[in-house]
């Protein structure tokens, strides 16, 4: 026998459930794509500033030049579903300091007349290498170090002679 | 020639209501209807892929309605069929709004007459977020 209706309603326990439970899916599926995008910027960040801070240059408008076609260029195909700001970084006492923030739209935000946003931001700051200190710095450490082998050997062989 | 699109489906979603705040059911001539539409849209404005993902919400209804026989499954087709025509950019919100009120008005029944076995016909809802959607997007 051919069918003419189809059922179509909602038990009130099914209507509250469902939105409930829809409602929790989509709030953890937003927070890991969230945490996703957040480790992202400061992965991203954190690789910039090593990278900026290993930099020596003779000239700032080159180590400019570098720093922003090189290490401060992302690629931002891999965040899900973010905004981002344009990175800022700062040169200051030696000193290098990178910050960038991101943000993500709440669920169903389109709704509201002002969209909100879930907003995170990662800053970094590391000291820039100088080759002449490493220099000096290894020299140093190893002018120790062969001091501190003679003079184990020496407490060596003199223990031993005893 | 969007807004004719869109009053097209309220029409139709209007029309679906009726039926289903009356008996609880939807005719398989609305449905029916509702893919003849679909396939206008196809040949009047060219397939996307989009409108392939703006089925899903409308297939888990229905996978929702076969497994635990607490939904209709004329909702879920419904959906699809709505998801089909207005593509993935809004069906996510229709479907979530579309939740939210019937939840509300769920919430007042259950408190009225505290029994969660009553039928609520779900299509005036979701008409009634369609026209949200399009007032607000």
């Amino acid at each position: 026998m051919q069918r003419k209706n189809y059922k179509a309603y909602f038990t009130v326990e099914a209507a509250v459930l469902y939105p409930i439970v829809l409602g929790v899916i989509v709030l953890m599926t937003y927070l890991l794509f969230f945490q996703y995008d957040r480790c992202l910027l400061e992965q991203d960040m954190g690789r910039a500033a090593v990278r900026s801070g290993s930099r020596w240059m003779q000239k700032k408008e080159e180590l400019n030049r570098q720093l922003q076609e090189k290490d401060m260029f992302f690629d931002t195909e891999k965040y899900i579903a973010w905004e981002s700001e344009l990175p800022v970084w700062k040169l200051e006492k030696n000193q290098v300091t990178v910050e960038q923030t991101g943000r993500m739209p709440y669920p169903f935000s389109e709704i509201a007349e002002v969209p909100r946003y879930w907003s995170a931001k990662a800053a970094f700051q590391v000291k820039r290498n100088n080759p002449v200190e490493i220099l000096r710095n290894s020299q140093r450490y190893r002018g120790k170090t062969e001091e501190t082998t003679e003079s184990d050997n020496k407490e060596n062989t003199s223990g031993a002679v005893q | 020639m969007e807004l004719w699109e869109n009053v097209i489906l309220t029409g139709y979603l209007l029309w679906g209501s009726w039926y289903d705040i009356r008996k609880r059911a939807v005719p398989v001539g609305v449905l029916f209807l509702g893919g003849v539409l679909a396939v206008m849209v196809i040949v009047w404005k060219g397939f996307e892929c989009s409108r392939l993902v703006a089925l899903l919400p409308g297939i888990l209804l229905l996978l929702l309605s076969k497994a635990t026989k607490e939904i209709g499954e004329a909702d879920g087709i419904v959906l699809a069929l709505t998801g089909f025509i207005s593509r993935d950019k809004n069906i996510l919100l229709i479907l979530g709004i579309s939740l939210l009120y019937i939840f509300l008005y769920a919430m007042i029944l259950f408190c009225r007459k505290r029994n969660r076995s009553l039928q609520i016909p779900y299509l005036p809802f979701l008409l009634a977020a369609y026209i949200t959607a399009w007032m607000t997007g």
